[in-house]
């Protein structure tokens, strides 16, 4: 026995340095081993390796897993994929291990006089459907509700809006992206009228200067830093960190530039001022291809319940816009910003260098923003400036973190203005949508209701009474956490949650479903690049455990919509995302065929000849462009993309006296958002146990405080108890403290506020202010 | 039971060291690339707790530039 277990991992080893020599060979054309080396690493498997996308974070890496009697054995990393080209990181490995967590929820969980009681699906789900009709004749259709998310496939998110929006009739439809993505959507559609990156990731096989805009890529997106790292390797490409703390990704970086919190809004108006003044503004690019528009100012930050607020832009010309810039000169905001006069000029010149491509990246730090849409604006100013945008290597790119914000989320549209394809208000595409639907076009409310924030607070009030919380885990990731846990906790409310693991989200549930997980059931995601992939079922799911899709469907039969939601169990998935794709028809967003998706690892929209379109925008590449020139922002109606005049304005809670330090929140490299699945994953969860506070080592010297000691962390929402970390992995600035949000024994939200972007309604998780003392 | 493979980019003009450094540390295998400053790194450690200290001591070391990580098995194959 001990003799075969020994063969046996010699065996799996070759099979480890095989996968890892392709993947070498692909980074590396024409990279060689020993003869030697590559006969011992030669082997010819007996698992079953099936291709999927990876159940984590919004890279969207191929991966393909080894299937053995069932059970799923092992991952690497798809060498064929163009997103990963073999690589895989740490989440990505140990994926697998996350599908035989011990305490899986395998049967349906009813509350009764308090304590949760074992039930059948079938019957939990005449429970839901009946609960949900009661309550839509007790206190109106908009007393409904389904919160998805960034994890949702396609598919769920696709039958949730169906039933919501086209059957029922209620547009309180929403999902957690609303918590990472929705500044970018409003910054995509308020520059160029489309949301979604215009590049792809090859872009970074071109550029020579990459900038991260307040993003720890090293963590966050560790595959697509890797790549960066590799053209550093290969090509001597720069990576510049605009950073409030520094990271993993600032040590790695050639240039790491701090800036206070709040402060990228002067930065990137005063990168454009030098554009300007240097004559660095691609002037031809820049008359041909854009507008100028200033917006409303001063518009508060949504701290009230019913908060509204709707932009009123208007046009402005070149000349205006560079009168603003003045406000924004170096000399003028090195004091505001933290950052010199030199480092300004040295952005500027990276940007303004004809001669060099440059991307951008962001993700939380601009998104999760209470001027979010604007800083997304801001970046994308700079890139019009000079013409550096869509175009292989000049890529302004906006990351997501999950692996289906962008395919789900956004592209299926599972927001309360949203349709699959435009938006409620526009009566052209409510009737599109019914068409396909086959619901009566009035079906359709032609307002939106609650974005996320809100729609908690109406859960508070009483305006909704039935909520359907699937694959997310918002009693961990609701800022100013208390109000929105007592509020789901209150009589009269109804609510059901469909998870994998038990989370402090199914501990308010009424009903608990045992969900099906990635591999255990046939899906679709859509990555940050535009990148649609599909996953076949691998392996069975456990004890009752069904499809988040499957579920919508059973509980839309019981309710009567047996005609919209006739489709067969077998072929289900292919049904949905064919009816699915017909809501995108056209150029501009055409979905790849599933016989393509099948095929190879993903496809991007549009596709079209047979083909997907990597640079939209640009006439080389994206056939939607009709001006005749050689770009066409044809998401605007005149064509042109926007440049918005968008001023510095400070946060809504800023250090004073008694709070006087910045609260900053975040993830880390190990754990997947709440750690729901990562912390079941034992080398992960034994890797980062618990949270942190990262605290300044002079701050720290000064509290007396050293790594490990508890800490005491009071905003004016609550207080909460953690170990310090000084000069460990992350090390904010003097009179700033950073917290991971993974771990639901500290939960960092009951301290944050609930501020938001006036236009995207997304939080700012990254800024309010905390007291800091030694327990 | 995890076995995990990586690439591992050394430090310019150190790839013989770092393969010396790996080949020293147990539970490695190294496999240097013959015309490029690349090598294979196997690990194969009994359980998560090795594994994840033997990550803390590649990490330390400092003719090793950056890790990818590529595939990682977790279970024996059955027969
Ligand atoms: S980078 Fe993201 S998508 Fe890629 S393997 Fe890691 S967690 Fe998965």
């Amino acid at each position: 026995m001990g003799n075969l277990n020994a063969s046996r991992r010699n065996f799996v080893k070759k099979m480890a340095a095989l996968s890892a020599m392709t993947t070498a060979t692909a980074l590396f054309p024409g990279i060689l081993f020993a003869e030697t080396q590559r006969n011992n690493a030669s082997t010819t498997g007996t698992l079953d390796w099936k291709k999927a996308p990876c159940r984590f974070c919004g890279v969207g890496c191929g991966v393909l897993i080894g299937i053995e009697n069932g059970k799923a054995v092992a991952v690497k990393g798809d060498p064929n994929s163009p997103v990963n080209k073999g690589l895989c990181c740490v989440k990505g490995y140990h994926s697998i291990i996350a599908l035989y967590g011990k305490d899986r929820l395998t049967h349906p969980l009813v509350k009764k006089n308090g304590s949760y009681v074992q039930t059948t699906m079938q019957e939990a789900l005449d429970l839901i459907a009946s609960k949900m009709q009661k309550t839509i004749t007790d206190y109106g259709k908009d007393a409904v509700s389904i919160y998805g998310s960034g994890q949702w496939t396609i598919p769920d998110g696709y039958v949730a809006s169906k039933l919501f929006k086209g059957c029922i009739g209620t547009n309180n439809v929403e999902a957690n992206a609303r918590l990472c993505m929705a500044s970018a959507v409003t910054g995509f559609l308020t520059s160029f009228g489309l949301d979604e990156p215009m590049g792809c990731y090859e872009d970074i096989d071109h550029a020579d200067i990459f900038v991260l805009w307040g993003n720890n890529m090293a963590e966050m997106h560790p595959v697509l830093f890797s790549r960066l790292l590799d053209q550093r390797l290969k090509r001597g490409a720069k990576i510049i960190d605009l950073t409030t703390r520094t990271t993993r990704t600032s040590k790695a970086a050639d240039n790491s530039i701090l800036f206070r919190p709040q402060t990228d809004l002067a930065l990137a108006n005063a990168i454009c001022y030098e554009l300007v003044k240097k004559g660095w503004v691609h002037r031809s690019f820049v008359e041909k291809h854009c507008s100028f528009r200033k917006g409303l100012t001063d518009m508060g930050y949504g701290l009230e319940d019913n908060y509204q607020f709707k932009d009123r832009p208007k046009k402005i010309n070149y000349k205006d816009y560079q009168q603003f810039l003045e406000g924004y000169a170096p000399e003028k905001v090195t004091q505001l910003t933290g950052v010199s006069e030199k480092d300004i000029r040295y952005l500027a010149t990276c940007y303004g260098d004809p001669n060099k491509k440059v991307m951008s990246f962001w993700c939380m730090g601009m998104n999760q923003h209470t001027r979010g849409t604007w800083i997304n604006n801001l970046v994308y100013n700079i890139h019009l400036l000079t013409g550096k945008i869509s175009t292989p290597g000049n890529s302004p790119f906006s990351l997501t973190g999950q692996p289906s914000a962008c395919g789900t989320v956004r592209e299926v549209g599972t927001l309360t203005h949203k349709l699959p394809h435009g938006v409620v208000m526009n009566k052209t595409h409510r009737e599109h949508a019914a068409k396909i639907w086959g619901v009566p076009v009035e079906n359709i409310p032609s307002k939106p209701t609650y974005h996320t924030v809100e729609m908690f607070r109406a859960l508070d009030r009483g305006d909704i009474r039935f909520m359907w919380i699937q694959v997310t885990n918002p009693m961990v990731t609701m800022p100013k956490l208390k109000r929105y846990r007592d509020a789901a906790k209150k009589e009269q409310r109804f609510i059901v949650v469909s998870d994998v693991y038990p989370t402090p989200t199914t501990d308010i549930a009424d009903v608990i479903l045992p969900s099906a997980m990635w591999i255990e059931r046939e899906g679709l995601y859509g990555n940050s690049e535009r990148r649609t992939q599909y996953f076949e079922q691998m392996i069975p799911a456990p004890g009752e455990a069904m499809s988040d899709t499957w579920q919508m469907i059973e509980v839309a039969k019981r309710m009567g919509f047996e005609k919209q939601f006739s489709y067969q169990k077998e072929t289900h998935i292919e049904e949905i995302y064919k009816e699915y794709t017909r809501h995108h028809e056209g150029k501009k967003h055409a979905m790849p065929p599933l016989s393509i998706l099948k095929s190879q690892a993903g496809a991007q929209w549009p596709f079209v000849n047979g083909k997907s379109t990597q640079w939209r925008f640009n006439a080389q590449y994206d056939s939607a462009c009709s001006n005749g020139e050689a770009f066409h922002f044809y998401g605007k109606p005149d064509g042109k993309a926007v440049i918005w005049q968008r001023p510095y304005e400070p946060a809504p809670e800023v250090p004073d006296k008694e709070f006087d330090f910045w609260l900053c929140t975040g993830r880390v490299l190990e754990h997947w958002h709440t750690g729901s699945m990562t912390r079941r994953i034992p080398v992960l969860h034994k890797a980062m146990p618990k949270a942190y506070v990262e605290v300044h080592p002079k701050d720290a010297k000064r509290l007396q405080i050293q790594t490990g000691d508890l800490v005491l962390l009071t905003s004016r929402r609550g207080t909460i108890q953690l170990p310090a970390s000084v000069n460990e992995r992350g090390i904010p600035e003097m009179g700033q403290v950073f917290v991971p949000f993974f771990d639901e024994d500290m939960l960092i939200n009951e301290l944050t506020l609930d501020a938001f972007c006036p236009i995207s309604k997304q939080p700012d998780y990254k800024k309010c202010a905390v007291k800091v003392q030694k327990a | 039971m995890p076995i995990t493979s990586y690439l591992a980019h050394p430090v310019e003009g150190q790839q013989q060291k770092l393969l010396e450094e790996l080949l020293s540390i147990s539970h490695c295998e190294a496999l240097p690339a013959v015309n490029t400053e690349l090598l294979i790194l196997i690990t194969d450690t009994r359980n998560a707790g090795e594994e994840a200290s033997l990550k803390i001591q590649l990490e330390s070391l400092e003719n090793l530039k950056h890790l990818a990580m590529v595939a990682g098995f977790q279970t024996p194959i059955n027969s």
